[in-house]
């Protein structure tokens, strides 16, 4: 799994490539509680290049929003494919998360 | 070379090991990307589950993984010598409540029943044996892909 991280504006957007799984997603939730750390933050995670998610990542995802929730902050995540679309189905995910299609979309959302 | 054996006697870099000999076995069988991750995502779910659960007794364990490519299907054979475990016992985790009230705890399992084609689990004397069948056709879980 690789990240990427960059500013635009006040959003924190973060890329995520690979594998999203028990060894990769502790490093994704450590980014996103240091992006998610004060209150009113808005953070995006792009997933076009994700490959999979297994419930290791759909956990970090989870506190990640019930973080955002609890501290008026915003965590939109987009560029789902259909693989990641269908465990994101199964796990009951779709509606739970605010996802959009494309990065600028979710830029826009966050912000 | 149609199989490969995983041994793992400590819970660092397991998971990556299976995977990548999981991943050498597929490059060299043409193996479709969705069985692929499918089983992937299932041995993450399967030895995650062992390796927090049943390594945590203080005593020494051993986990052997048996990945083979067959003519239809990738299967694994995941033994381990921890405490009797069933993880098809778990309970069906809540898919519909709400943020606040949302657990992570069962979406494992419930991965490996929906992802894989076939799912056993048996205790033979002192080992845990779970088997893992995925068909390599696209689309190959009973419960069908969006």
């Amino acid at each position: 799994m690789e990240m990427h991280e960059e500013q635009v504006g006040a959003v924190t957007a973060l890329a995520v490539k690979g594998r999203l799984d028990s060894t990769t997603a502790p490093l994704l939730g450590a980014r996103l509680e240091s992006a998610m750390a004060r209150p009113g933050a808005s953070v995006v995670v792009d997933f076009v290049n994700l490959e999979y998610v297994s419930s290791a990542g759909f956990r970090v995802l989870l506190i990640a929003s019930k973080r955002a929730d609890e501290s008026a902050s915003r965590l939109v995540l987009s560029g789902l494919s259909a693989k990641v679309r269908h465990l994101f189905d199964l796990g009951g995910f779709l509606d739970l998360f605010s996802i959009t299609a494309s990065r600028e979309e979710a830029l826009k959302a966050a912000s | 070379m149609r199989r490969a054996v995983v041994s793992i006697t400590r819970a660092e870099g397991a998971v990556e090991e299976v995977q990548a000999s999981l991943d050498g076995l597929a490059a060299h069988h043409a193996v479709p990307p969705d069985a692929l991750c499918d089983m992937q995502i299932a041995l993450d779910e399967a030895l995650t589950n062992i390796l927090t659960h049943g390594f945590d007794d203080g005593e020494p364990h051993r986990i052997e993984v048996t990945l083979a490519i067959e003519p239809t299907t990738i299967r694994a054979e995941i033994e381990d010598d921890c405490a009797a475990f069933d993880p098809l016992s778990a309970a069906a985790p809540d898919l519909t409540a709400s943020l606040k009230d949302r657990r992570v705890g069962g979406l494992g399992v419930h991965f490996m029943r929906r992802l894989m084609s076939e799912v056993s689990y048996s205790r033979i004397g002192p080992r845990n044996r779970l088997v893992l069948r995925r068909a390599l056709e696209t689309g190959g879980t009973e419960d069908g892909n969006a």
